[in-house]
C-alpha cells in the first residue's frame, strides 16, 4: 500500500476541536487548547513536543481511555466522541490498537495469550485465532517466543510482542505511545526501521507520540509540533526541518542558530535585516512583515561555511572561536559573534582551522526570517 | 452503536455502593450511636455514666496510670524503631531478614503469649531470668531482681509490642529519603549521630509524628498486657476499667463504659486534629525518585548495633516464646525443671478434657475464614471503586472503611454492643455480632491489602485490554483478578490470623456459647491453669507461624517474575 496524500480521501482519525482542561491546585492547564488535526488511511502522524504539550493527552483521547471537554472525534468515519451529541464510545469498542509506553504486556498471559487477547476479546472465532497470531508473531520475527512469559523476554522482544498484539486484529488504526523509549539506544535504532518497513508494508493509519525529535524525523510521514496544546505546526520531516514556522520548532528539531534583529529595506525577493553584528541578506518570508519589525533570523549549522577569511559581500560574520568538538561525523565550532553565539558545522574529515577568528558565512538562501515571539504565527495551524 | 459510559458501569457502581453501605452499617452506625447515646441517652444516660465514673474509685489514678504507661511505652517504641529503621534503611548495619522479621512479630507471638511468656521469665520469684540472675550473683533473696507485675514491667512488655507500629513508618519514610542530604552531612564533617540527629529524624519529621500518634492509639488500645500484669489498683489503667466495668460486675456499667470510651477517643482526635494542622504547615518530604539505596558505613559501630538488633528480636519473640514452649511441656508451673518429666500433657488436656478450648478453635477459625475472604472482598470491590471514581462520596465511604484503625478494640466492641444489642438486631451474645465486629475492626487492614495489591499492578494493564476490545468487567475478571490475587490471598491469610487472635474486643463480645481463643486463653488464665495456657498460646503461634510464612511465600513467589 502506498502513503495517500492527505485529502484524497476521508481521514481515519479525525479531531476536531477538543479542548482538555486539567485542574490542579490554583488553577487550570489545558491539555489541548482547540486542536484540530486528521490522520489518513496509511500515513504516520508523528505528535512531537516537550513532556506537558498535550500529546499523550491526545493519543488517549484517541484511545477513549481520556474522556475530552468539548470537541469531536471520529475513526473512520465513525463518531467516537463528541461534545455537542453527548456521545462518548468505550475503548473496547473503538476498533484501534495501541502499542503503551510500558507495553503493558499481562505477566500472567504467554506471549501467545497476550497477542491472541484482542482477537478473543473481539469474538474472532476459535479455529482462526491460532493462524493469526502466529502470522502476526512470524511478521515481527518472534514466532520463536510464543511459549514464554514477558519476564522472560528483553525489553526489545517484549516491544515486538507488543507490536504483535497491535497489529494482530487488523484494525486500520495503531496508537503508539512512545514506543521505544523503554529500550536502549542500539535496540531503538534498529526497531524504529522494522517499524517504519512494517507500517509501509501493513498499511495501517498511525498516531506516534514522542518527544525525540530524531525518531519523529525517521518514522513520520507526517510531524505535528505540540506546544502547551496546541499544534504549532504540522508538515512532512522535510518541512518541518527546512521551514519551520516559529523559533519553538527550529528550537525543537535539529540544531538552530538564532539572531535577532529589524526589519530594513527590501531587494526584489529578498530582505535585509539589522542585526547586532550587522546586516543579514534572506529570503522575503510568506508571512507579512514590513520594516522595522522584530524578527529573528534563523539558520542551521549544517548550512554554514567558515575559513579563516573569506571575500563573501552578504551574510558574512567575522567570529572568535571559543572552542571545537569533534561530534564523529561533524566538527563543531562554537563560536562568538557579538553578543552572540554561534555554531558551525563541518564534515570532520576536513582539516580543523587552528585559528582564534574565523569567517562565518551562510547562503542567502539557506538563512530563514521567524516572527520574533513565537507562537504568534497566524497560520501556526495547518500550513498545508 | 455507541455504547456509553455513563450505561457501561452500573455493575461497578451497584457493587461499589453496597460495599459502602455495609462498611456504614458496620463501622459510623454503632460508633455514631455510641458517641449519641452520650448526649440523647435514654434515662439520662449521660449523666448516668458520667456520675458512675466520677464515683469510680481511684479514677485519677487511673487516668495518671494510662498517662504514664502510653507515655513511657510509646517514647521508649519509638526510639528503638526510630534507630532500628535507620540502621536497617540507611546503614551498613542493616540485617536483611529484620526488616521482614520485626513487623511480624506481634503477628507471631500474640500479646497476651507473649506477655504470659514475659511472666514465665520475669516472675518476682520463679521466673526464669529471675532466677538466673540470683544463681549468678550469689543472692540469697526468694524474689527479684526484676518485678514483671509492676508498671515498669508493664512499660518494658509494652514498649516491645509498639516499636513495629514506629518502626514500619519511620523505615518506610527514611527508605524515600534523599541519601544525598546524609551523604552531605558526612562529606561536611557530620559524625554518625550527628548525622542521625540533625539530619536524618529532622527531615522525617512528619512520619515520626504519624508514628506518635499510631502509638498512642496503639498504647491507649493495649489490654492483654495491663489485664495480666497489672490487675491490682496500684498499676490499673484505661483499657483494663473499661473491661472491669462492662465484664467483672454486675450489672455491667455500659453507660460508664461509653463515657471512658468517648473520653479516650476525644484524646485520640485531638491527636489527630493538631497532626492534621501541623502538616498544613508542611515539611517538605524529600521525592521518592527512586534513588539509589543510601548504605552509610558505621566503621566501628556496626557490630555493636547488629547486636542490640539481634537481642530485641530475641528479647520480643524468642525469649518469651522458649518460655512458653518449656512451660507447655511441665506438669506444673514450676521454675525447677526435670527435664525427664517433660511431656505433652497440657496439650493431651486441653484437646481432650477442655471442649471449650476445642470449640474455641473451630469458632476461631471459622470465622477467621469468614472474615478474611468476606473482609478482602468487600475491600478489594471498595478499593477498586475509590480507585476508579473518585469523588466526595468514596472518599468519604474510603474514610470510614479506614475509620477502626484509630479505635481500640475494646471500644469497637463497646459500641457493637450498644448498637447491636437492641431490637432489630438483638445481636448480643451470637457469634453473628463477633463476625460483623471483626469485620469492621480489620477493615482498615483489609483496604490497606488490597490497595497494595492494586497498586502492584500498572493502570496501563487494564487499560491494554480496554483497548483491545474487553470491557470493564471482562477486563477486570480476566486480567486484574488474576495479577491482584497473589496480593489479595497474603492479605487474607494476614487478615485470618488477626481475626484468630483477636482479645480486646471479644473479652467483651464472646459469651459461653461462642467461644473463641483470645478469650477463653484468657479465662485458662484468671482460672490459674498455666501451663495449659503455654501449651495453647504455643499452638496459636504454631498455626501463626505456618500462616505467616504461607503469607510471606505467596506475596513473593506468585508474583509472575516481578
Amino acid at each position: 500500500m502506498t502513503v495517500s496524500s492527505p485529502g484524497d480521501n476521508t481521514p481515519a482519525v479525525s479531531v476536531r476541536n477538543v479542548r482538555k482542561v486539567f485542574r490542579s491546585q490554583g488553577g487550570t492547564v489545558a491539555a489541548l487548547d482547540d486542536l484540530s488535526i486528521d490522520v489518513y488511511p496509511g500515513e504516520l502522524v508523528v505528535l512531537l513536543g516537550p513532556s506537558g504539550c498535550g500529546k499523550t493527552t491526545l493519543l488517549r483521547s484517541i484511545a477513549g481511555l481520556e474522556t475530552p471537554d468539548a470537541g469531536e472525534i471520529s475513526i473512520n468515519s465513525v463518531v467516537v466522541f463528541s461534545s455537542a451529541t453527548r456521545q462518548m464510545v468505550l475503548p473496547e469498542a473503538r476498533n484501534v490498537s495501541m502499542v503503551f509506553q510500558s507495553y503493558a504486556l499481562w505477566p500472567h498471559f504467554s506471549v501467545f495469550n497476550n497477542v491472541a487477547y484482542p482477537l478473543r476479546a473481539r469474538g474472532v472465532p476459535k479455529g482462526q485465532i491460532a493462524g493469526q497470531v502466529e502470522q502476526a508473531l512470524d511478521t515481527v520475527s518472534c514466532l520463536h517466543l510464543k511459549d514464554r512469559y514477558p519476564h522472560q523476554l528483553s525489553g526489545g522482544q517484549q516491544q515486538r510482542i507488543a507490536l504483535a498484539r497491535a497489529i494482530v486484529a487488523r484494525q486500520g488504526v495503531i496508537l503508539f505511545d512512545e514506543p521505544l523509549s523503554n529500550v536502549d539506544a542500539k535496540v531503538r535504532e534498529r526497531l524504529r526501521i522494522e517499524l517504519v518497513l512494517l507500517q509501509r508494508k501493513l498499511g495501517f493509519a498511525a498516531v506516534y507520540v514522542t518527544h525525540d525529535q530524531t525518531e519523529a524525523m525517521i518514522v513520520g510521514d507526517r510531524i505535528a509540533v505540540l506546544d502547551r496544546g496546541r499544534i504549532v505546526q504540522i508538515g512532512t520531516p522535510t518541512q518541518i526541518y527546512n521551514e519551520p514556522a516559529t523559533r519553538y520548532v527550529a528550537d525543537f528539531i535539529g540544531t538552530s542558530n538564532f539572531l535577532p534583529g529589524t526589519v530594513g529595506a527590501q531587494d526584489g525577493d529578498e530582505l535585509l535585516v539589522q542585526t547586532s553584528i550587522g546586516l543579514a541578506r534572506c529570503p522575503a518570508p510568506a508571512w507579512p512583515c514590513s520594516p522595522g519589525q522584530k524578527v529573528e533570523v534563523f539558520f542551521r549549522p549544517e548550512h554554514c561555511e567558515i575559513a579563516a577569511s573569506l571575500t563573501a559581500q552578504v551574510n558574512c560574520w567575522r567570529c572568535s572561536v571559543e572552542t571545537k568538538v569533534n561530534m564523529g561525523p561533524n566538527r563543531e565550532y562554537i563560536l562568538r559573534a557579538g553578543e552572540h553565539r554561534l555554531l558551525a558545522w563541518t564534515t570532520s574529515s576536513v582539516a580543523a582551522i587552528d585559528e582564534p577568528e574565523l569567517d562565518l558565512h551562510v547562503p542567502a538562501a539557506k538563512v530563514r526570517l521567524l516572527p520574533a515571539t513565537e507562537g504568534t504565527l497566524p497560520s501556526a495551524g495547518e500550513a498545508q | 452503536m455507541a455504547r456509553t459510559a455513563r450505561l457501561a458501569v452500573p455493575w461497578l457502581a451497584l457493587i461499589g455502593l453496597a460495599a459502602a453501605a455495609l462498611i456504614a452499617l458496620l463501622v459510623a452506625f454503632p460508633l455514631g450511636l455510641t458517641v449519641l447515646r452520650l448526649f440523647f441517652g435514654e434515662g439520662q444516660l449521660a449523666m448516668t455514666g458520667w456520675n458512675q465514673m466520677m464515683e469510680e474509685p481511684g479514677l485519677g489514678k487511673v487516668l495518671l496510670n494510662t498517662v504514664i504507661f502510653v507515655g513511657a511505652s510509646g517514647l521508649i517504641a519509638l526510639a528503638i524503631g526510630a534507630v532500628f529503621a535507620w540502621l536497617t534503611e540507611r546503614t551498613d548495619a542493616g540485617l536483611g531478614w529484620a526488616s521482614d522479621v520485626v513487623p511480624l512479630v506481634p503477628l507471631l507471638l500474640p500479646s497476651l503469649a507473649g506477655t504470659v511468656g514475659w511472666v514465665f521469665l520475669m516472675a518476682p520469684k520463679t521466673g526464669y531470668v529471675n532466677i538466673i540472675l540470683r544463681h549468678l550473683t550469689g543472692s540469697e533473696e526468694i524474689e527479684g531482681p526484676f518485678n514483671i507485675f509492676s508498671m515498669a514491667g508493664m512499660i518494658f512488655v509494652a514498649a516491645m509490642y509498639l516499636v513495629p507500629y514506629a518502626y514500619l513508618t519511620l523505615a518506610a519514610a527514611l527508605r524515600n529519603l534523599d541519601a544525598s542530604l546524609e551523604e552531605a552531612s558526612r562529606v561536611s564533617g557530620g559524625g554518625i549521630f550527628r548525622t542521625f540527629f540533625r539530619i536524618s529524624m529532622p527531615a522525617i519529621t512528619p512520619a515520626l509524628i504519624s508514628a506518635m500518634i499510631l502509638i498512642l492509639m496503639a498504647g491507649i488500645g493495649l489490654f492483654s498486657i495491663p489485664a495480666v500484669l497489672g490487675t491490682r489498683p496500684e498499676t490499673k489503667v484505661l483499657s483494663y476499667l473499661m473491661y472491669v466495668v462492662v465484664e467483672r460486675e454486675y450489672p455491667p456499667r455500659i453507660a460508664e463504659a461509653i463515657v471512658l470510651s468517648v473520653l479516650a477517643l476525644s484524646v485520640i482526635q485531638v491527636a489527630l486534629l493538631a497532626q492534621w494542622l501541623f502538616s498544613g504547615r508542611r515539611f517538605q518530604t524529600m521525592g521518592a525518585r527512586g534513588l539509589a539505596r543510601a548504605s552509610i558505613p558505621l566503621g566501628v559501630w556496626r557490630t555493636p548495633a547488629r547486636i542490640v538488633m539481634i537481642v530485641y528480636v530475641a528479647g520480643a519473640a524468642v525469649l518469651p516464646l522458649a518460655a512458653l514452649i518449656l512451660v507447655s511441656l511441665q506438669r506444673f508451673w514450676t521454675p525447677d525443671i526435670n527435664w525427664g518429666q517433660l511431656g505433652f500433657y497440657n496439650y493431651a488436656y486441653i484437646f481432650m478434657e477442655k471442649p471449650v478450648v476445642v470449640d474455641a478453635l473451630k469458632n476461631s477459625l471459622q470465622l477467621g475464614l469468614a472474615v478474611a475472604v468476606l473482609g478482602m472482598a468487600v475491600a478489594t470491590v471498595l478499593s477498586y471503586y475509590v480507585s476508579r471514581r473518585p469523588g466526595i462520596l468514596t472518599r468519604m465511604a474510603d474514610n470510614v472503611a479506614m475509620l477502626p484503625a484509630t479505635i481500640p478494640h475494646i471500644i469497637m466492641g463497646i459500641a457493637f454492643i450498644v448498637a447491636f444489642t437492641p431490637k432489630p438486631f438483638a445481636l448480643y451474645g451470637t457469634t453473628t455480632l463477633l463476625f460483623l465486629a471483626y469485620l469492621a475492626i480489620y477493615m482498615p487492614q483489609a483496604m490497606q491489602s488490597s490497595k497494595f495489591a492494586f497498586s502492584q499492578v500498572s493502570p496501563d494493564l487494564m487499560e491494554a485490554s480496554r483497548v483491545f476490545g474487553a470491557g470493564e468487567l471482562k477486563s477486570f475478571v480476566r486480567i486484574m483478578m488474576p495479577l491482584i490475587m497473589p496480593s489479595t490471598l497474603a492479605g487474607m491469610l494476614i487478615l485470618a490470623i488477626l481475626t484468630m487472635v483477636e482479645t480486646n474486643a471479644s473479652v467483651i463480645l464472646a459469651k459461653v456459647n461462642n467461644p473463641v481463643l483470645g478469650p477463653t486463653l484468657f479465662i485458662l488464665w484468671y482460672d490459674g491453669l498455666v501451663p495449659p495456657v503455654a501449651a495453647l498460646s504455643v499452638v496459636i503461634c504454631a498455626f501463626n507461624g505456618l500462616i505467616a510464612l504461607a503469607s510471606l511465600y505467596l506475596g513473593r513467589t506468585l508474583s509472575y517474575g516481578r
